[in-house]
């Protein structure tokens, strides 16, 4: 049975009315599809960046497979 | 994959638009209410009234400030005098109130249609922001 997700998105509405989102929680590819409709009505995105977590993941798979080898 | 988006919000949604200047207490034209398309901005400025043409807008907020639709920016913007600017403050501090609320319109009604329900928001009273968190389970 599949484990039920949740998708967490925090926006921040500055003053001057540009919205910073940040995704929380989703996985893969749905990540971006997700917001591509909220964006898509609110107004231009002017850049992406991906979060220091999803770095962070990666680096924890390593040390993970170091202790299990 | 985690990400930071950031979006320089446009005036898109009529609705959001007309809803965000009428949050913000201006008595608001919307000639499509009374089945017109557009109303005449005038300018009122004497110093160049006579070479200035009307404007036609689809909003407007007073005689000479209204917001008229731009094809090529998909958006509408904002059509005024700033020298005849008589609101209660200046046009760009104006214009980031419009932009925030009608943001705050925007992102209120686009999460509710994909699902999602509003855990938090709040103002922050030191730089003014809004934060808003929502969350859906699949």
């Amino acid at each position: 049975m599949a484990q039920q997700i949740s998708e967490t998105i925090k926006f921040v509405i500055k003053q001057d009315g540009t919205v910073t989102e940040e995704v929380i929680g989703a996985v893969g590819n749905d990540c971006e599809n997700l917001t591509k409709n909220i964006e898509k009505k609110l107004g231009e995105v002017q850049r992406v960046e991906h979060k220091a977590s999803y770095y962070q993941n990666e680096i924890v798979n390593v040390e993970q497979s170091i202790t299990s080898g | 994959m985690s990400h930071f988006t950031y979006i320089k919000t446009k005036f898109r949604d009529k609705k959001h638009l007309v809803g965000a200047l009428r949050d913000l207490d201006y008595s608001t034209n919307v000639p499509e209410e009374a089945g017109m398309s557009v109303v005449d901005l005038v300018v009122t400025n004497p110093d160049h009234a006579e070479d200035h043409p009307i404007v036609e807008a689809q909003i407007s907020i007073a005689s000479d400030i209204g917001f008229k639709w731009n094809q090529y920016q998909e958006a509408f913007e904002l059509v005024a005098d700033e020298q005849t600017w008589d609101l209660d403050i200046p046009v760009n501090r104006f214009i980031e109130k419009l932009t925030q609320q009608y943001a705050l319109r925007c992102l209120l009604d686009s999460v509710k249609e994909e699902g999602f329900v509003v855990e938090e928001q709040q103002k922050n009273n030191v730089d003014n922001s809004i934060e808003l968190v929502v969350t859906r389970w699949r």
